[in-house]
This record gives structure tokens, C-alpha cells and sequence, in this order.
């Protein structure tokens, strides 16, 4: 029933959002509307149309608390001296349709703009990731304090202080205009690759939490194509979330323990994820705008269309690589290629590559730098160099079936 | 709505009065001035943060001291008050201010502004100072609390004092309400927060008129605050 429920709340929230032009009042109503259903459905089931009920519930809570609050600020105005500059415009856009009388807009527009506002660079990249999951995606806060391995109380407060901020800087309820765009819409989209990487890398949270995250952020992705299908970047996401996630089952043995991708069952992917995903690239790919999401599903796919981890393309992905770390210049994209060099020119030259990012801050923090290096001495023959790589990177790794494969390898280089 | 824009940056990169450099950076401004006419609501250009004075309340008598209340490379060097519907509107605006590009501009929600004009007086000759409030964030700087409504009581009565000392000002929202724009090979940074947490202006700012510094200061010491930044005009030509 809570699953019923939270697939229509996004819509039903995000709609609200634009009527009411007041977040918080639309999610108060949606709660209500809530309660109201755990009050009523387990009496007379859920309602054939879900959607449209919690719609009208939600809707006339709203009502009612709109009456409430009118009363109230009426109350209020008539106490206080208040300037012409003492309300805040809230994020009500000042052309809603709504208000106008021109036609009710798609449902699916309001979810759009309301993933532009819990996104706006104004905000801090964890609250957009917080906020997006709570008001799109419907998760409850202790769900995405359990994603992200946080107490419930900082992301309770991340979000109230963003929701504060939205309301307070007026920051507005609208899909951005056509010429704002190009700055816009990457937060929106590394917004939704955050809740997919958490869910697919997090593997020290709950199998469900992660299953959830990695759908929901497929979902968004979806969303995102259907609303702005001439970006070729937001179809290159989806492409890119498909191909990750059609090796979902394939990446984790049953014992626990991460499969590499040259270790996995390639018969246990999903091909008809990878089919889709090959679908979107190429459609992405037609408008000949590239950029890092598609270059990324085209390193994916190329792996995934491979018959094996021997047989796969590896000149055309060290060139992909080098084309990404043109684009968006990162040190890990550095150590991707070296993989890919690895194959084409041979360990040594890889190291080279991998040495020339070895300073460099970003890379300080994480298991990445010393776990790729000790692979590569481990193929150049230099087990006790490999051997040390090994331990500097269990030195940081963090969760268990990485720490458990490098503690594998270190043993095979020190044995 | 109105949003104060703070504007700031390396003062030592930026150029001398007097130099063709210099006249270049004010003709952006000029620039800014005309195609922004209708959103500026307000504005003042500061001298160098070496001018500056700093009076701070403690329990004893109000320290008065030379310089900046924060000692900082990115100094505050002036603001603008601006009329937008929404964010995005002030940040197209920001992003058109000459700071953005080589230095910062931090966006404020301002919950109210007065301006009495230049001229409402006889001292419209008399120099101008703007006094910046700093300090740690309390209960009071919150709109809709008891603690507010206090505050801005005490800001009554010091208005009450010193009369047309004060030509203008504004109270503004929480920091947590602050956006910083910035622009750099061409490409819009906005970001959340203030530029430098510990150079923001807290709770607001008053424009004050007054004939010298000491004079400037003894209506600053005025202000119900726990310190002020006093900064002198740069009157540019109008």
C-alpha cells in the first residue's frame, strides 16, 4: 500500500507544488493524504485509480489549510507593521497557467519543474540529492538517511534548510528557459547519477535501499528523456544507467563478494537493459552533441556488447577515455584509460599513465590510485611493489567485497 | 523581492584610481548601471578595506579599531540593492556585474530596505559611509521571531536617535539563504552560500551620513549590533 502510494506522490506533490506555489503547504496536504489512505484503503482497499484519489484528498487538505493560513496571515497583517518588502514571493512562477486560466499542464511538466528546483544550483549538491528524493521520488527521510548512511536528523534538517532557502531566496518553480539550459540541466543529471552510484556502489546498505535507489534514479532518468527528448546528454544518462544497470545481479557473487567485470557471467546481464540502452546512445548520438554522459555509455556499452573481458574493444575505449578526460578533465577518468591502455599498449605504458595523476589531491581520499597501480605491477612481475600497492589501497578502502578482493589479491602477490 | 548584492574580490588585483585600467572597470559599471537601470534599486561603490573602521560591543565600552572586520583577500567592495521577481532573475543580473568575473558576488534575500535619498536633507553634501553588520547569526537574525521583532525595536529607537544621520538601509535574511554567482571563461558558477563564510555581512547594513570619520563613528556605535564594519563611500560620478 506504501508502495501504491509514494508511485503517485511525486506526481501529486509536484503538481500541488505549482498550484499552491508553497512546498511545504503541498507536502503537509500530501501527508495528509496519506494518513487518510492508512485510515481508509485497508478498510475499503486501494482505490481503483490511486493517482487520482490521493490527487482530490491531497488537493482539498490543501484547500483547507489554504483557508486556515488566509485566516491566519489576515490575522497576523492586521498586528503587524509589515513594509511592502517584508513578504517573501515564495516559488509560486509568476506565469502559472493555473492562475491565468490557460490549460492545466501535464502532470509530468510539474514533475520536470519541480526536479529543476530541488536541483538549482543554489542549493548544495546533497541537499538537491535529499530534496529530489524526498519530493520526486516520494522516500521518506529515514529511507534516504539509510541510503546514505546519515542519522535521520541531518538530512530531516538538510531538508528543511533547503526547502527554508527555495521559499526564502524565491527561487523559482519553472523549467529553466532554453538559453539557461546548458547550465541548468547538469545538476539535474549529476543530481540523478548521484542516486544511481549510491545505490549501486553503496554495498554496505541493505540490498532493498540500493535496489530502490538505482530504480528510482532510472526512473528519473526516463522522465527527464520524455520531457527534453532534443538533449542528447539526459538521453546518454538513461543509456549510461541502463548498461550499469543491466550487470546489477552479475557485479556481486552470491557469497557477497564484488565479481570484477572481467569476472562476471556475461549470460546473467540483462540484454534487453543493454538493448535499450544501446537504443538510447544511438539515438543520443545522432544529434551530434556529445558529451560525458554519452561518452560514458559508450565505454559501458562497449563493454557490454563484448563477448568477453579479452575480446573487448579496447583501442576504441582508451580513445573514448582520452576523449572524456578532454571533455571533463578527472584524474579517475585518467586511471580508466589506464586500464585501457593496459590492454592496447601494454602495463607499462598504463603505469605511466597512472603515475602522471599519482599527485594529484582528488585521488588522495580514495582505494582507486593504489589499487590500480598494484594491479598493473602485479602483471609487470613487481609482486613486492604490487604487494604494497595492495595494502596502501585496503588502507582506504570502505566497504566490505572491495576490502575482500583486495585482501584476496594482496595474499596472491605476497604468497 | 529585493536582493543585496555584495560584491568583492582581490583587492590588490584590481587597478588603481587615476589609471586607464581603472576607468575600463568603472565603464563596466556604467554599463551595468544603464542595462540594469530598471532592477537597481539602490547602490554604493566602497573604499579600499584598509579605509575601513571596526567597532565592536563587548561589555565594556565599544572597541573602535582600524581596518576590516575580517582580514580577508577577497574584501568586500561594494553592493547594489536590486528588484527581481525571483533568483534566477537576480542572477542574471549578478552575472552582469564587472565583480563576477573577477571576483564574487553573494546574493541576499533582504527581508526590508528604506531610502530617504541624498538630497531629503540639508547634509547632502556631507560624505557617506556605509556600516555593515557582522557578527555570529543569533535567534534575532530568524524574520517571524520573537527575537526579531526585539531586534528590530532596538533598530527603531537607534533610527529614532540619530535621525537623518541615516540615509538608508536594509535588514537582511539568514546567511543560509545566501548564493554566490560567479563567472569564469564565460560559464554562470552559482553556488550555495556566501563567498567567505567568515567575510559575510550578517543581519544587514545602514548608509550613514556624517562630516568626518569620528562623526561617522559615533552614530555607528549606535547601532544595536555585536560589530560593525564602517566603510567609506567611493562617490562616483553621477
Amino acid at each position: 500500500m506504501e508502495r501504491a502510494f509514494r508511485s503517485e506522490s511525486g506526481r501529486v506533490l509536484a503538481t500541488l507544488a505549482r498550484q499552491l506555489g508553497d512546498l511545504d503547504a503541498a507536502e503537509d496536504a500530501v501527508q495528509e493524504a496519506f494518513a487518510e489512505a492508512m485510515r481508509t484503503w485497508p478498510r475499503r482497499g486501494v482505490p481503483d485509480n490511486p493517482g487520482a484519489w490521493i490527487t482530490t484528498t491531497a488537493r482539498n487538505r490543501a484547500i483547507d489549510g489554504a483557508r486556515r493560513e488566509s485566516r491566519r496571515e489576515a490575522k497576523e497583517k492586521a498586528a503587524m507593521r509589515t513594509g511592502p518588502d517584508a513578504q517573501s514571493s515564495g516559488p509560486a512562477d509568476p506565469g502559472d497557467p493555473s492562475i491565468d486560466g490557460s490549460p492545466e499542464p501535464e502532470p509530468a511538466d510539474d514533475q520536470l519543474r519541480l526536479i529543476f528546483t530541488c536541483c538549482h544550483p543554489a542549493l548544495a549538491p546533497a541537499s538537491q540529492v535529499a530534496l529530489t528524493l524526498r519530493l520526486v521520488c516520494g522516500l521518506q527521510t529515514v529511507e534516504i538517511a539509510r541510503a546514505f548512511l546519515q542519522p535521520e536528523a541531518t538530512v530531516a534538517q538538510r531538508l528543511v534548510r533547503a526547502k527554508a532557502k527555495i521559499r526564502t531566496a524565491a527561487i523559482p518553480f519553472r523549467v529553466p528557459p532554453a538559453h539557461l539550459l546548458p547550465e541548468r540541466l547538469p545538476p539535474v543529471l549529476a543530481c540523478i547519477y548521484l542516486v544511481f552510484s549510491e545505490g549501486y556502489a553503496a554495498t554496505t546498505v541493505d540490498e532493498l535501499v540500493r535496489r530502490e535507489l538505482c530504480d528510482e534514479a532510472t526512473r528519473l532518468g526516463r522522465l527527464v528523456v520524455e520531457l527534453m527528448p532534443d538533449e542528447p546528454e539526459a538521453r546518454g544518462l538513461l543509456a549510461l544507467l541502463l548498461m550499469h544497470d543491466s550487470r546489477r545481479d552479475a557485479r556481486v557473487s552470491a557469497g557477497g563478494d564484488l565479481v570484477l567485470l572481467e569476472d562476471q557471467d556475461r549470460s546473467s546481464w540483462d540484454h534487453d537493459r543493454i538493448a535499450e540502452g544501446t537504443a538510447e546512445l544511438e539515438r543520443a548520438l545522432l544529434r551530434r552533441r556529445p558529451g560525458p554522459y554519452q561518452l560514458q555509455a559508450a565505454i559501458a556499452g562497449l563493454h557490454a556488447t563484448a563477448s568477453s573481458w579479452a575480446n573487448t574493444d579496447w583501442p576504441q575505449i582508451a580513445a573514448l577515455y582520452g576523449e572524456l578526460g578532454r571533455v571533463a578533465p578527472s584524474p579517475v577518468v585518467e586511471l580508466n584509460r589506464a586500464v585501457a591502455v593496459a590492454f592496447t599498449e601494454g602495463p607499462a605504458a598504463a603505469l605511466d599513465v597512472v603515475d602522471a595523476v599519482a599527485d594529484d589531491p582528488r585521488l588522495a581520499r580514495t582505494h582507486l590510485l593504489p589499487a590500480t597501480r598494484a594491479d598493473l605491477l602485479r602483471r609487470l612481475g613487481r609482486r613486492d611493489e604490487a604487494a604494497d600497492a595492495y595494502r596502501a589501497a585496503l588502507a582506504l578502502a570502505r566497504t566490505g567485497p572491495e576490502r575482500a578482493f583486495l585482501e584476496r589479491r594482496r595474499d596472491e602477490v605476497a604468497g | 523581492m529585493r536582493y543585496l548584492a555584495l560584491l568583492g574580490g582581490d583587492e590588490s588585483l584590481g587597478p588603481a584610481p587615476g589609471t586607464p585600467e581603472f576607468d575600463t572597470m568603472m565603464q563596466g559599471y556604467m554599463r551595468f548601471g544603464e542595462t540594469a537601470a530598471d532592477a537597481i534599486v539602490g547602490g554604493e561603490a566602497l573604499q579600499g578595506a584598509a579605509t575601513a573602521t571596526t567597532i565592536r560591543h563587548g561589555d565594556a565600552e565599544p572597541l573602535v579599531t582600524a581596518g576590516p572586520y575580517a582580514e580577508t583577500v577577497e574584501a568586500l567592495g561594494g553592493l547594489y540593492v536590486l528588484e527581481a521577481d525571483t533568483l534566477d532573475d537576480a542572477i542574471e543580473l549578478a552575472r552582469q556585474i564587472p565583480a563576477a568575473h573577477d571576483g564574487w558576488v553573494s546574493l541576499r534575500p533582504m527581508v526590508e530596505w528604506f531610502d530617504r535619498g541624498r538630497q531629503a536633507s540639508g547634509t547632502a553634501e556631507a560624505p557617506r559611509y556605509v556600516a555593515f553588520i557582522y557578527g555570529k547569526e543569533t535567534d534575532g537574525d530568524m524574520p517571524d521571531t520573537p527575537a526579531w521583532d526585539e531586534g528590530l525595536a532596538a533598530h527603531q529607537r537607534f533610527m529614532d536617535q540619530v535621525g537623518d544621520a541615516v540615509q538608508a538601509g536594509g535588514a537582511l535574511h539568514p546567511i543560509a539563504t545566501a548564493t554566490t554567482v560567479q563567472v569564469r571563461d564565460g560559464d554562470v558558477i552559482v553556488s550555495d552560500g556566501p563567498f567567505a563564510e567568515s567575510a559575510e555581512v550578517v543581519g544587514g547594513f545602514y548608509v550613514v551620513r556624517a562630516n568626518d570619520r569620528d562623526a561617522a563613528v559615533a552614530v555607528a556605535r549606535q547601532i544595536p549590533a555585536e560589530a560593525i564594519e564602517l566603510r567609506p563611500v567611493m562617490e562616483v560620478g553621477d
